[in-house]
């Protein structure tokens, strides 16, 4: 009778003990200019992990918009071509020339939108566009000829990411063990030569994914974040002013060896590999040996209870963030267990996000080496407001507050942490990305591997308290986004239910503007209702229609 | 031009980037039934993951009943398992810190558990209930009914003539979209039944990766995935890996609202498991970069359809005031001359090199022999791949489009997407 129970109380802990994540064995080093090294050998596979990543990303683009350190990163990394390497007078010059170009016809369009019917305007826009073209025509031949070589493809380097994140630029691929000299030799050649042959390219594919962004996340971090670094990582639109001689300049102080490390994983052996690594990479001019002591976001000065209301494309959502500490601070751990408690149903007892809400939690900035903010996003089913959603969500939090937390839920989410650290090790990219980002947002690759046992003993209080100290109902920023009714009523049915409100509104009302902002209200209201009740709804008000 | 290079440094590299092999991370066997079984032992970390994935024709939904495979989704969801109901099931994994998805796709179902590897056995046992005995009637058919439409409903007519296209890329027939009557149609015996035909052993390929040897592994499949039997319900057609993919009508959608662009999808004339089509989809990418000059917005990409068929597609949309069709129009002339290309012994030799790297990337295995196409039979299949009976557009924002429009002339029929019915 007391084994079983006995059994029953202590497996959890033997289990815990057993998949107890240890920290990777990480060979550290030092180049000579300075440059991290961080390396782990795992024998066997015939190919190696290579990243390099920069410490300071779109949040540390100094007086450029964020979107200058993404332009940095593809314009930089995306390939690697012979022109990317030795000096190129003729790109050059045509690469001054279009961007001289492109700022012209920016300035031209806006110049035309502030007085509009000046003369000419559109004769000279069109003879601008028209260079633009012939210039970046004549830029193809290096840029965009699919016959000249990627010199990373000839020595077999796959799955390639560039990455950019508010407090790092990352590139990093697989590729064979034996081509890392090679590898190595390249990228220590394109670094020094800084070119960005690709810009024209990497501008046009921004500008087409700008057209497909969603303004909620943006909003969010603008609303909560106002005037720091944070703030407007996401602000989109903001590319066209960055000049090429700008993002040169932002390129040789956010690419120095002093912001590098390199990180590798696979199979090499590491006095080897940092052998290789110091014939190319430490060849390199040190920059600013000097360690960044930014301070962070200031906690006390949260500006919280900001509610921003904005009319969007799309299904109604729901941002609501509360500023928390940075990637280093001990509540960091307590906080990513709150994200992943109120995201799991299975938790249940009413301390999970209902599934009608479809609602995620998760720290809504990568890393958060300055601070961070704590983000819960709704999209509501249909049928449910957000005001009622917000009101949800902040029950929630408070049931979390009042310690509704069982020490069973507690512990399989403290497992379910430690199952995913074993299995990021397991995957030398993924590994290889939480090194180098760990030192790029922490300062030191083992702050992506923290340590659960402070937690553990702490139990579940610890969510109570992160909940108290910093996710109160006064802290947060909501932002609402809801959907322009009149132009995108959703389907045919709520057209006509729009149509027949509108009517209705203009028959009582002399007013059109008042008229139509009731129908759109009442429209609003009539969301709440289910499908079937609309379409009584929409019977009653068709002419003749009688009540069901 | 290359002549900067250290060229021998890049030739020596590329050339002996095969090492010897140590003995193997990875192994492969098949049961009786027809289960794929894959095992990347991984000893340096006490945890395992296991992956289930079946895989079969969209249409297999019954005719009057489509919807039911989106439905069977939402009921496998829902996570009854044997003997456990969704609430026991979660408290289990809770208790036990084991982490369990499920994924759905047209034509895929993804089952996925990650534990420490002292609870193998145990995961073994709720993978296979959770497979095999879903309990179906232990869920309220009729909530996950109303969620489906609900869904279906709450789109905007873009994002269903976007889903509808990817339909049609897919399957070639557009009555595979559910509606409201053929959702209504479903009942518990059907989705049985339609569970019984598709979650099928020889469709299904299980991967167990983590702290686990060969024996182990063996003993545990055939344990508890041992009895998966096939179903009396009469065999699927074979798998499209390497087989024609055929394509029906439209091959033009067009749709009056929407930000005025225009897609043109390619669609490979074989699977992703021929070796002609990996190879050409690994060097795709690059060819794609050249964009053509009158179409400075375009992107064109190579993407994948849920059963895994690469695809190319290249989008644009118009400044203001643009006709899409002309979009359209210049879309296919970028298409012709990607077509055009020739294909050389050292284009796809590099393909080989580089499918064969990321095969040992993404297995963390030694890199195998790259696979063997002739150049004749790559810029054949290129031609077949980019011909305009295998073109697909989707164009958005048009106000109004003669059949006999010049964009559209070698497509098969045109239709306007007037609602989400």
């Amino acid at each position: 009778m007391v084994l079983p129970l006995l059994m029953r109380r202590t497996a959890p802990m033997l289990v815990a003990f057993a998949v107890a994540a240890q920290p990777p064995e990480v060979v550290e080093g030092r180049l000579r200019n300075g440059i991290r090294v961080l390396l782990v050998e795992r024998p066997g596979s015939g190919m190696i992990r290579a990243g390099l990543f920069f410490r300071g990303g779109c949040a540390d683009t100094g007086g450029l918009p964020a979107v200058a350190a993404t332009l940095l990163a593809r314009a930089m990394f995306t390939e690697l071509r012979p022109e990317d390497l030795g000096p190129q007078p003729e790109l050059d010059a045509l690469l001054e020339r279009a961007d001289h170009l492109r700022e012209s016809l920016r300035v031209e369009e806006l110049r035309s939108g502030r007085i509009p019917g000046a003369p000419g305007p559109d004769e000279h826009r069109r003879s601008l566009e028209a260079s633009l073209r012939d210039t970046l025509a004549r830029t193809a031949p290096w840029t965009t000829a699919p016959d000249r070589p990627d010199l990373l493809d000839l020595l077999g380097a796959v799955r390639r990411e560039v990455s950019v994140e508010p407090d790092a630029l990352a590139s990093s691929l697989d590729l064979p063990a034996p081509a890392l000299a090679a590898w190595a030799d390249l990228e220590q050649r394109r670094l020094r030569a800084l070119r960005l042959a690709r810009l024209p390219r990497v501008r046009q594919d921004l500008d087409a994914e700008e057209a497909a962004h969603d303004p909620a996340e943006a909003l969010l971090l603008e609303s909560a974040l106002p005037g720091l670094p944070y703030g407007r990582v996401r602000e989109s639109g903001r590319q066209a002013g960055v000049l090429l001689a700008d993002l040169k300049a932002h390129g040789r102080e956010a690419l120095s060896p002093s912001r590098l490390a390199i990180v590798l994983v696979g199979d090499l052996k590491s006095a080897e590999a940092q052998a290789i690594l110091e014939r190319s990479f430490g060849t390199l001019e040190g920059g600013d040996p000097a360690e960044r002591t930014d301070a962070g976001l200031d906690l006390r000065r949260r500006p919280g209870g900001r509610r921003v209301q904005v009319k969007a494309a799309g299904r109604p959502r729901l941002r609501m963030g509360w500023l928390v500490p940075p990637a280093t601070h001990p509540d960091r751990l307590p906080l990513e267990v709150l994200a992943q408690l109120l995201e799991r149903r299975s938790g249940g007892q009413g301390l999970a996000l209902p599934a009608y809400l479809g609602g995620t939690a998760r720290l809504g900035v990568p890393g958060g080496r300055l601070g961070n903010l704590f983000v819960i996003a709704a999209r509501p089913e249909e049928g449910h407001g957000l005001e009622a959603c917000e009101q949800e969500i902040q029950r929630t939090l408070l049931r979390l507050q009042q310690g509704g937390l069982s020490p069973e839920a507690f512990e399989g989410a403290l497992r379910r942490l430690e199952l995913a650290a074993l299995a990021h090790q397991a995957d030398p990219a993924d590994l290889v990305r939480r090194l180098g980002l760990g030192w790029c947002q922490g300062g030191d690759w083992r702050t992506a591997f923290p340590d659960l046992r402070g937690l553990r003993r702490e139990g579940p209080a610890a969510i109570a308290r992160v909940v108290r100290v910093y996710l109160g109902a006064e802290a947060a920023t909501r932002v609402l986004l809801e959907p322009d009714l009149a132009q995108d009523p959703g389907d045919a049915a709520q057209a006509e239910l729009y149509h027949l409100l509108r009517a209705q509104a203009l028959a009582r009302l002399d007013d059109p503007v008042k008229a139509e902002a009731l129908a759109l209200q009442s429209l609003q209201q009539l969301r709440m209702l289910s499908r079937e009740q609309r379409d009584q709804v929409l019977q009653v008000l068709k002419p003749g229609g009688k009540r069901p | 031009m290359i002549a900067g290079l250290r060229l021998p440094v890049l030739v020596l590299a590329a050339a002996a980037v095969l090492p010897a092999a140590e003995a193997p991370r990875r192994h492969v066997f098949t049961l009786p039934s027809g289960l794929q079984v894959e095992l990347l032992q991984d000893h340096d970390r006490p945890c395992l993951e296991l992956h289930l994935e079946v895989r079969w024709p969209v249409g297999e939904e019954p005719a009057g009943r489509e919807g039911s495979a989106s439905l069977l989704a939402r009921v496998l969801q829902a996570g009854h398992a044997g003997p456990h109901d969704a609430q026991t099931l979660a408290r289990i994994l809770e208790e036990r810190g084991i982490e369990s998805g499920f994924q759905a796709g047209p034509g895929r179902f993804q089952w996925t558990l990650r534990c420490s590897s002292t609870l193998q056995e145990e995961a073994l046992s709720l993978l296979a209930h959770r497979v095999l005995r879903p309990g179906l009637g232990g869920t309220d058919l009729e909530v996950q009914r109303a969620q489906v439409w609900q869904e279906r409903l709450s789109m905007g007519l873009g994002e269903w003539a976007d889903l509808r296209f990817r339909w049609e890329l897919l399957e070639g027939r557009p009555e595979g979209l559910a509606t409201e009557r053929s959702l209504g149609e479903v009942g518990i015996e059907s989705l049985a039944a339609l569970h019984r035909r598709i979650v099928r052993p020889e469709r299904a390929r299980l991967t167990l990766r983590g702290d686990l040897n060969l024996a182990q592994a063996r003993q545990l499949v055939l344990l508890h995935l041992g009895t998966w039997g096939p179903a009396p319900e009469p065999a699927l057609p074979p798998a499209p890996k390497a087989g024609p993919r055929p394509l029906h009508p439209p091959a033009c959608l067009v749709l009056g609202t929407g930000r005025p662009e225009a897609s043109l999808a390619l669609l490979p004339p074989a699977g992703p498991g021929d070796p002609a089509v990996s190879l050409l989809a690994e060097l795709m990418p690059r060819w794609l970069q050249a964009r053509p000059a009158d179409l400075p917005g375009a992107e064109g990409r190579l993407q994948a359809l849920e059963d895994g068929t690469p695809y190319v597609l290249l989008r644009t949309a118009a400044p203001s005031g643009g006709d899409p069709a002309d979009l359209l129009l210049r879309l296919r002339a970028w298409a012709a001359q990607v077509a055009s290309r020739a294909v050389d012994a050292e284009d796809l030799a590099l393909a080989g090199r580089l499918r064969a790297h990321r095969e040992a990337a993404l297995t963390g295995t030694p890199p195998g022999p790259p696979a063997a196409v002739s150049a004749a039979e790559a810029a054949a299949l290129l031609q077949r791949w980019f011909a305009p009976s295998r073109q697909r557009a989707l164009l958005t924002g048009v106000a109004a489009i003669a059949p006999d429009h010049p964009a559209l002339q070698g497509l098969g029929p045109m239709a306007w997407v007037r609602s989400k019915e």
